[in-house]
């Protein structure tokens, strides 16, 4: 491997009393083999070499050097840049060969190398008078360092790796083979064929677009386009129906690429295949967001989204571009659309896009799948909490459609785990529903029409003067609906250029009531609007421009206590205190916004995102213009810094901005978001991260000083810092399980009034820890647990209670808000399925036990009549579902 | 509005049972306020002073055992119109007249001041009071009580040396701005029966004595169950007035009348009972004592029942019924 070159070598003759001959560095010098130079001629091979013509007889004639022998470098020495010399004494004989030799200089490493090649080389012997004679010199041999390795060719070609597994089990199907054809050269195909852990893999394949299609005895065949790029990994899971006899074209249902590089600081991301077996989610996938970093534990399972210390209405959850207006059903446990239509979550807990606006919490995005084109597919779940069925159906040769419906099942039971003095009027019944329509009319155009809703409804009869708070009699009711119309058209406007236009419309209603002292009623007809195009105009330079309206006529009907602030207000007044107040307000509202984002590559490593974002809304007559900046740095394979710093603005609730009982003078509620941090792939499918955020908050909407005129101002501000540490470790080729840990330590402030002190935010959870992971056995079992340990959330102490004679009610007298906290909550969740495989169709069965040790974590507190007494308030108790589910 | 839902979870949870069992409404265990009954002096039966006249207020308290002297400090003021929280005079100079009573005898407070003349039009008339049963009200109280927005840590403590039973009240007292906007207290009831019998006026004595010896008292044994208990109000006591509607014009109401219920002994099904003109009567179960929670001697046990009838515009007629309890057969 080293190459010993000699650049130069030189004798030293000493023959004892001879003068010194020049050094015979001409003879070497050019040639590493210790070839003669050009020019010269070779010696005979008998060692002697007549003397020149002309040359005096008696002249000595010093030896020279015929064949030099090449030493290799010490492999135990680095090459450094410069040469190494070692200082010989050889004796060449008569004959030209090296008798005697001795090393009189340089480092000691090279020695045994130079003797022995000095040794095996070949010199023409001295010659005096025309004699060859014995001779005695010094010899100097030269190391050339060798030269540095070439640099390895920059990739040319990528891999496509993968999975092939039976559906829903991740059971893999042993021997089923795999053929990738390049759509480009006919005669660049390969084959596989995988093993006991499902995978296989293509390595070097030359970039390109490959037809990828998969046999396996007993299932029907798929086919599908992946697409390699140099230098990277594609990775794609295929799961193959069992063979009913139909001819089957698809068959996949997940599909992962290797990653773009975030718009965002930090997005999370939880797959398809993974959603739905987060253990005490019951398989629901927008719960699995309950285990990410930065999450926030909501009391009694409400389903708010408490993201980084934000209040919940400061977050917005999208379903392909467009805001749901509700995401959670009755007591969250169940989510409104259904996971099995989803493919992914992505979860962005600050620093998000100029895509987004009108928030200043976080962002969740859920993406939704094309229904199933390869023929009729069916899904039906049976569990306690609920059951659904979800259809899916090819329509023609371009189109596709899948039907969902739920209903809740609490309603079975509900009446019989109440105290008898709550009459039941109204069950409480929820049902979703989803109709979903892909179209692809041409290559460059998928068109999706969406229709979803959900509709949650109860209603409890108290008899009059139950409690201590005389107002509290009559119904409870609780009646939440909304319908949603979306359309989006995604096109294709060029190689470098898309469009996307998502357009959504559809009444929402809430209707609240509690006997005639509480009433609310809110009808809106909500209408939405995006529009985005996506250029890539050079390598390193990428546009995306867009906007975004959201329009809905609005009615409020309200009967109740004066309004006021809900956050931070300690514990409420009971309602027989209150002066009831009735407002009716028709408007509407009216919120444009435009963005445009820059997206800079000053080199491979690195990425710039710059946007920029305006808001406007009508009822406060007030704009935002939110600058906002995101760098992202691999700084080596698998590590990547990001930072990001940006403005973010959110106009106030409808019912605080009403003239009639708010304060239609209020601004929109801004903040700042700061953020950075790295990622890191400790391993093949184990990556960690740890970010660390700040966020300040200004013109925050609070009450006046005990809800006098003018009710609301925007004097509140808030600061929330904390870090958030994520490992997650992948399923993959031979590792059946998956795992997430995520740690939150955060510290989330507000201060309602200029001059009073801090006080804590009511959802600031100073310690957030899930460990969540999934293990996959074999047979189709699998089993899995969710730890979640959380600190209690803040609660203000209650000092007193002050007798209203007039209504002959006690009002509670609130201490410092928020000074104490519950204890700290903890919670174990568990899940098991089994999966059987059966010709035409598929069985799982499943236990999801929620609380598995029955914790009784403590959410608040309940008072006696004139607070002198109290009791702990717990939180859902072990709720284990069992269900069944059939898939065709 | 998801706020206000969740808020609400709290008190449906312990409804629910999701908490332990806390010390009843309606059951009387120690001294409890019945309220400020209001009378302007020259008009006892008015409850809405006009500017410059004076209001005389008295309040009555409920005992489980023999009455106690009762200290009573407190303040008329102009208050602020809040719309949440607890009410506080606008300022140390909206103080009209401290309000004291002292008295070691049992005697329930009574007091008196008068509105002055040139009392704002929209203003709000408010009393804060502290009143200490076998004590002394702590003279520190007053002004941390009145700042709300710097509580004291430790919690309220209404009594001096924390002896007594302590409460802190609070009234806004409708002011008559018209002349025929006056407001009179409830008139007395009309009937109240107890498994169909009725409980004649109370004849007065400490509830847990003796009281076979008192013959109008109906008797009822211990362990009976549950019993109808029954009120009845007199159709002239439900007043006609005016509330301002949505847009401000005056929308005629007829009063309703909360009765507020405090028993010695027994369960309530309702703490509250609801008469209207229409419906001037109205029941709720009562639970007779169990023997095991309420021991009774062969003598009888007198056990009380408290009436605070209330038309929420500052009217309140305080009555009371007893009956004899005698050890279950």
């Amino acid at each position: 491997m080293h190459r010993p070159l000699i650049l130069r070598f030189a004798l030293a003759l000493t023959f004892a009393g001879f003068v010194l001959p020049p050094p015979l560095e001409a003879q070497g010098a050019g040639d590493a083999t210790g070839e003669p130079a050009a020019g010269e001629d070779a010696p005979d091979e008998g060692g002697s070499e007549p003397a020149s013509e002309g040359e005096a007889e008696t002249a000595p004639v010093p030896p020279s050097v015929l064949e030099l022998v090449e030493a290799p470098w010490p492999a135990e020495v680095e090459p450094g840049g410069e040469p190494v010399a070692v200082l010989l004494e050889i004796v060449i004989g008569i004959d030209g060969q090296v008798g005697e030799a001795q090393v009189l200089g340089g480092p000691e490493a090279f020695h045994a190398a130079a003797l022995a090649a000095v040794r095996a080389s070949r010199f023409a012997a001295a010659r005096v008078n025309g004699e060859p004679v014995e001779a005695r010199i010094r010899f100097e041999y030269v190391f050339r360092p060798p030269p540095p390795p070439e640099p390895p060719p920059p990739p040319a070609t990528g891999v496509l790796e993968g999975r092939v597994l039976a559906p829903e089990a991740d059971d893999a199907i042993l021997g089923a083979r795999v053929l990738v054809a390049s759509a480009t050269d006919p005669a660049l195909e390969r084959e596989a064929t995988v093993g006991e852990d499902g995978t296989f893999t293509f390595e070097d394949l030359p970039p390109g677009e490959y037809l990828v299609t998969i046999d396996a005895l007993g299932y029907a065949g798929a086919e599908a386009t992946e697409t390699v790029v140099p230098g990277e990994a594609t990775s794609v899971v295929y799961r193959l129906r069992p063979d009913a006899g139909i001819e089957d074209e698809g068959g996949l249902s997940a599909r992962a690429r290797v990653d773009p590089p975030p718009r965002e600081v930090t997005r999370r991301r939880i797959r398809q295949e993974e959603l739905t077996q987060i253990p005490g989610t019951r398989g629901d996938a927008l719960r699995a967001i309950e285990i990410l970093p930065g999450v926030g534990r909501p009391p009694f399972g409400t389903g708010q989204i408490i993201i980084r210390g934000s209040a919940p209405n400061d977050s917005e959850v999208f379903i392909e571009g467009i805001p749901v207006p509700l995401l959670y059903h009755f007591g969250g446990l169940t989510s409104v659309y259904n996971s099995r239509l989803l493919t992914q979550i992505d979860f962005i807990p600050g620093n998000f896009s100029s895509r987004y606006g009108r928030r200043i919490g976080g962002i969740i995005e859920v993406e939704t799948r094309d229904p199933a084109s390869d023929g009729f597919h069916g899904v039906a779940e049976f569990g306690v909490i609920d059951t659904s069925v979800l259809a899916e159906f090819p329509i023609g040769e371009n189109a596709s459609m899948a039907l969902g419906f739920r209903r809740s099942l609490i309603d079975l039971v509900f009446s019989s785990i109440v105290p008898d003095s709550i009459g039941v009027t109204q069950v409480p019944v929820y049902y979703d529903w989803q109709t979903v329509l892909s179209w692809r009319p041409t290559s460059k155009d998928r068109i999706r029409f969406q229709h979803y809703g959900a509709s949650d409804a109860f209603e409890l009869f108290l008899d009059d003067g139950l409690g201590s708070d005389p107002a509290v009699s009559g119904n409870l009711g609780l009646t939440t609906r909304f319908g949603t119309f979306q359309m989006g058209w995604d096109r294709q406007i060029s190689d470098d250029a898309e469009l996307d236009v998502d357009a959504a419309y559809g009444p929402q209603a809430i209707d609240f009531g509690l006997g005639n002292a509480l009433n609310f009623e809110l009808f809106v007809n909500q209408f939405y609007l995006r529009s985005e195009v996506r250029q890539r105009v050079t390598d390193w330079y990428k546009l995306t421009y867009g906007a975004d309206l959201l329009l809905g006529p609005f009615r409020v009907d309200f009967t109740g206590p004066p309004q006021q602030q809900q956050e931070g207000a300690g514990e409420f007044n009971p309602l027989a205190s209150a002066d009831i107040e009735r407002a009716t307000l028709e408007s509407l509202a009216g919120r444009p916004g435009v963005y445009i984002e820059n997206e800079l590559r000053p080199s491979d490593d690195v990425q710039l995102i710059a946007g920029v974002r305006f808001d406007y809304d009508n009822r406060t007559g007030d704009y935002a213009i939110d600058p906002r900046l995101v760098a992202n740095w691999d700084v080596a394979e698998g590590l990547r810094l990001k930072a990001g710093a940006g403005l973010y603005s959110q106009p106030p609730e409808f019912n605080e901005s009403v003239p009639d009982g708010g304060n239609p003078d209020l601004d929109m509620i801004h903040s700042v978001h700061v953020g950075g941090g790295f990622e890191y792939e400790i391993l093949d499918g184990f990556r960690i991260g740890v970010d660390g955020f700040y966020k300040y908050l200004w013109d925050r909407v609070v009450s006046t000083e005990g809800g006098v005129d003018p009710i609301f101002t925007n004097e509140g501000i808030g600061r929330i810092y904390g870090a958030e540490i994520s490992g997650k470790l992948e399923q993959g080729p031979g590792r059946p399980f998956f795992a997430y840990l995520s740690y939150t330590i955060s510290r989330s402030e507000r201060r309602d009034r200029p001059g009073e002190p801090w006080r804590l935010f009511d959802f600031d959870q100073t310690h957030i820890f899930t460990l969540s992971g999934v293990y996959n056995l074999p047979k189709g079992w699998s089993m899995g647990a969710t730890m979640r340990v959380v600190s209690g959330n803040p609660t203000t102490p209650v000092i007193g209670g002050i007798y209203d004679s007039l209504n002959n009610v006690y009002q509670p007298v609130n201490g410092r808000i928020n000074s104490i906290r519950n204890p700290n909550f903890h919670r174990l969740d568990f899940r098991i399925e089994k999966k059987w495989v059966f010709e035409s169709w598929r069985l799982a069965l499943f236990l999801d036990i929620q609380n598995i040790y029955n914790r009784q974590n403590q959410e608040g507190l309940g008072f006696n009549f004139d607070y002198t007494e109290r009791t702990p308030i717990n939180g859902l108790p072990i709720i284990p579902a069992l269900g069944i589910r059939g898939e065709i | 509005m998801r706020r206000t839902i969740l808020r609400l979870a709290v008190p449906l949870a312990l409804l629910a049972g999701c908490g332990d069992t806390l010390d009843p409404v309606s059951l009387v265990t120690r001294p409890r306020v019945l309220g400020f009954e209001l009378s302007v002096e020259g008009d006892a039966e008015r409850t809405t002073p006009r500017t410059g006249e004076t209001l005389n207020l008295r309040l009555p308290f409920a005992f489980p055992e023999e009455a106690q002297g009762i200290d009573f400090v407190g303040v008329a003021c102009l208050g602020v119109d809040v719309g949440f929280g607890v009410p506080f005079c606008a300022s140390e100079d909206s103080v009209i007249a401290p309000l004291v009573s002292r008295s070691v005898a049992p005697a329930f407070p009574e007091v008196s001041f008068t509105v002055p003349a040139d009392f704002p039009e929209d203003a709000e008339l408010l009393v804060i009071a502290a009143a200490c049963v076998g004590g002394v009200v702590d003279p520190e109280l007053f002004a941390s009580a009145l700042d709300i927005s710097s509580p004291p840590a430790g919690g309220l403590v209404v009594c001096a040396d924390d002896v007594g039973t302590g409460e802190l009240l609070q009234s806004t007292i409708p002011v008559q701005r018209i002349p025929d906007d006056a407001n009179l207290n409830p008139l007395p009831l009309v009937e109240v029966r107890l498994d169909g019998r009725v409980l004649p006026p109370d004849p007065g004595g400490v509830p847990g004595t003796a009281c076979t010896d008192v013959p109008e008292l109906p008797t009822f044994f211990s362990d009976s169950g549950d019993v109808d208990l029954v009120v009845e109000s007199a159709p002239e006591t439900f007043e006609d007035y005016f509330v301002l509607d949505a847009d401000d014009q005056p929308l005629p109401v007829v009063e309703a009348l909360q009765h507020a219920l405090l028993i010695t002994a027994g369960e309530l099904e309702a703490n509250f009972i609801f008469t209207e003109r229409e419906d001037v009567r109205e029941d709720t179960i009562y639970t007779l004592p169990l023997i095991e929670e309420r021991p009774v001697a062969a003598e009888g046990s007198l056990e009380r029942l408290w009436f605070s009838i209330r038309d929420e515009r500052g009217g309140l007629r305080i009555e009371s019924r007893a009956y004899c309890l005698l050890p279950g057969v």
